[in-house]
């Protein structure tokens, strides 16, 4: 076999290795309805960033916003897990690049929450771009910052903030107007969210049925990419304080978590 | 890793070059890479090129990638491509060219639930112009790689400065084209990175 046929050969049958699909997202992929309205009396449907379930995540019957049962939600000033102080509870393959997604959720501050420094109540958080090689922890950390989106409770008011940096701490912007907070009393989130990597994205978040992004002269909807890149993003609720460490203990109740396609699917 | 890194300088200082003709030297590159599209991400890769195989005008190389570290070491990511390039002169000119084919192998080690990234190896085309002048040479060579559900395009121009007749620094530029066939997906990714050669 001359040259020529050799290499004719080799490339015939590296046509026909390909074995794999391109290292891309595509778009639009479909998402999971969810519902975890803690009615089963468990929290088995979330994944946890829980220092202990039995204390932090707990099962109680007040006060709830629907049904029989809500989420105790407590986080403790030693509570450390995963490079930050939290109690979260996470639903991950829900936040994918170019879907439109609503989500909802029921939180109570409980009347003795004490602090006034921020304290993350929900946040979607950017995820490895695995498909390219990346995962958590790369070696030295160069990419590390605060989520796309979070609805933070801070100074007794909630606040939707967005990050634009992923390579930095400390650029967060408010998108909303603080909204005053009264404890011992139940708030409905409903976030309306298209998830993109430029500035067709758009975020609408609703407290208590009323709009709380700015009118942009058409509708509530606040344009602003909100993915870092096209692995998605997943969500999370609960108590995240960073590496702010609180000196208290503080309790958050949740209620009626859910995921779907419509706002009414979702709204407690 | 910085012994390392002198130990490779000093072997390649010492062995004796048996031409001044870069192509009939072994060649062996590490390189550094940082900035990924809008964020901060580490790779690194080691290269490795032979000298044209006996009295032919081939050349056959190899590259690992290691994701997610600047120490080459990765518990979760690699790239092995290994190439067979037919250069156009077996001297180093001004202006000359390579075409070759090989594999682009992805390793995928991650053990996330939310991944879905998937350890394969696609077939790579590779034509590339390479020239030299002085104390400066360079290489622009175009990757096509073909998957079960589309294809991608790579573009990787690399700028050297001789150090002297066997070390040289680097910089390289990579933009990728990814495009999934079905929906017309498509995707541009960059990365830029520093390096050094070794001839020997």
């Amino acid at each position: 076999m001359n040259t020529f046929l050799r290499v004719l050969y080799t490339i015939s049958t590296l046509f026909f290795v390909a074995c794999g699909k391109v290292p891309t997202t595509e778009p639009n992929q479909p998402f999971n309805p969810f519902i975890g309205d803690f009615e089963n009396g468990t929290i088995s449907d979330f994944h946890y960033l829980v220092a202990d379930t039995t204390f932090n995540t707990q099962i109680v019957t007040y006060p709830v916003r629907k049904g029989k049962y809500a989420l105790k939600n407590t986080l403790k000033t030693e509570d450390y897990v995963n490079n930050g102080y939290r109690t979260e509870l996470a639903i991950y393959d829900c936040a994918n690049y170019k879907s439109e997604v609503f989500y909802g959720f029921s939180f109570w501050v409980d009347t003795n929450y004490q602090d006034t420094s921020y304290n993350l109540i929900c946040q979607w958080q950017d995820l490895p771009y695995y498909l390219q090689g990346e995962d958590w922890s790369p070696s030295p950390t160069l990419h590390g910052s605060p989520p796309p989106i979070s609805l933070t409770y801070v100074n007794n008011n909630v606040e939707l903030k967005m990050n634009d940096n992923p390579s930095a701490s400390n650029q967060t912007f408010n998108v909303s107007t603080p909204l005053k907070i009264h404890k011992g009393k139940w708030y409905d989130m409903v976030a309306h969210i298209y998830w993109n990597e430029d500035n067709s994205a758009y975020q609408e978040i609703w407290i208590n049925g009323e709009p709380i992004t700015p009118f942009n002269g058409v509708d509530f909807k606040y344009y602003h990419r909100n993915l870092f890149n096209r692995a998605g993003n997943y969500f999370k609720f609960g108590q995240y304080r960073g590496k702010n460490k609180s000196e208290h203990t503080n309790i958050i109740y949740f209620d009626e978590v859910k995921i779907g396609s419509t706002y009414n699917e979702v709204a407690p | 890793m910085r012994k390392v890194l002198f130990l490779c300088f000093l072997i390649g200082n010492f062995i004796h070059a048996q031409e001044e003709n870069a192509l009939k030297k072994n060649t062996i590159s590490v390189d550094f890479g940082s900035l990924r599209n809008r964020y901060i991400y580490p790779k690194t890769d080691i290269n490795f090129t032979t000298a044209l195989i006996k009295s032919s005008a081939f050349r056959f190389s190899a590259r690992l990638r290691s994701y997610g570290t600047l120490y080459f070491f990765s518990k979760t990511a690699y790239d092995i491509t290994p190439l067979l390039e037919y250069y156009s002169s077996k001297t180093e000119k001004p202006l000359y060219f390579s075409a070759g084919i090989g594999l682009d192998t992805r390793i995928r080690l991650v053990n996330d639930s939310r991944s879905t990234a998937t350890s394969s190896a696609e077939p790579l085309v590779n034509i590339a112009i390479h020239g030299n002048y002085k104390k400066v040479s360079y290489s622009v060579p175009l990757w096509t790689r073909w998957y079960t559900n589309g294809m991608s395009y790579a573009i990787l121009p690399q700028l050297n400065w001789k150090l002297n007749e066997k070390n040289a620094v680097f910089v390289r530029y990579e933009m990728n084209y990814l495009r999934i066939s079905k929906n017309v997906s498509r995707e541009w990714s960059q990365d830029v990175f520093l390096g050094f050669t070794l001839n020997f």
